[in-house]
């Protein structure tokens, strides 16, 4: 996947520990920035929302809930989309297997968990976890600024 | 997490935000409900901004013994952005939402099914 974010140096950088107390920060800096640069306020925290859920990944999956570990978040709003890649250096998220979400076979299971990336889907047009050239791993989002309406 | 009784009705009250870091506190105040017998749980959003997967993920949990057990988790006063997470993965056709607390409140004494 192409994007503004995953070749060059972002507009923005954010870099903090694999804590799940940074959570809400980075959800609250997302929306002000998608707020800032143009998206109406709810599509600002549905923006926000998958970024929650994918830094929620790499703390708890990427890197199995260790603390220590650093996470950077790269935003580039210029343009007809906002990019944000997330970076770190964890266990590769796209080798973990997640079945197709079926909410009433997760219910019927008593499942807690298997929502996170189906959020991601919804509330992004692009979703891609891949290795960076530096030999980080990445998770890319993309959303655009004038979404299909049927979205 | 602020929790009270509605005649037989459990009114859990979780404020500002649900995310993988606060998560506990609200699967303890379910869990505590459900322990003490309260099957009947009301989840007043009123004084939530947003709820992310963690949270959501309690519900889905627990709704079955719950139902199973003649009880039910409903949920009122939403504000826009969680009833739309709600709306995207079908929560809303999982757990009755009403407009209001008294509103949650009655459903459980006018017999409707969640």
């Amino acid at each position: 996947m192409s994007t503004k974010s995953s070749g060059t140096r972002a507009l923005m950088e954010l870099r903090f520990p694999s804590d799940s107390k940074y959570l809400h920060m980075v959800h609250e800096l997302t929306r002000l920035l998608a707020e800032t640069t143009g998206f109406e306020t709810a599509e600002a925290e549905k923006i926000a929302l998958a970024v929650d859920e994918a830094t929620t990944n790499v703390v708890q999956h990427a890197y199995g809930g260790e603390a220590g570990h650093d996470i950077e978040v790269h935003f580039d709003p210029e343009g007809d989309s906002l990019d944000i890649v997330i970076f770190h250096e964890g266990k590769p998220l796209e080798s973990i297997p997640v079945p197709a979400f079926d909410l009433d076979e997760l219910v019927a299971e008593h499942k807690t968990g298997g929502l996170g990336l189906t959020i991601m889907r919804q509330m992004m047009d692009k979703v891609e976890h891949m290795k960076a050239g530096t030999g980080k791993n990445m998770c890319v989002m993309v959303r655009y600024k004038q979404r299909d309406p049927k979205s | 997490m602020e929790s009270r009784q509605v005649g037989d009705v459990t009114v859990i009250c979780p404020q500002g935000f649900i995310n993988a870091h606060t998560v506990r506190q609200f699967e303890q105040a379910l869990s505590q409900a459900l322990e003490d017998g309260h099957q009947k749980i009301l989840i007043n959003g009123s004084g939530l901004a947003y709820i992310a997967s963690a949270g959501l993920g309690v519900i889905m949990g627990l709704i079955e013994d719950t139902r199973s057990k003649g009880g039910d988790i409903r949920l009122a006063e939403l504000n826009d952005t969680v009833r739309n997470i709600f709306e995207v993965l079908g929560f809303n056709h999982l757990c009755k939402v009403l407009s209001s607390e008294q509103e949650g409140v009655e459903s459980y004494h006018a017999g409707t099914a969640g």
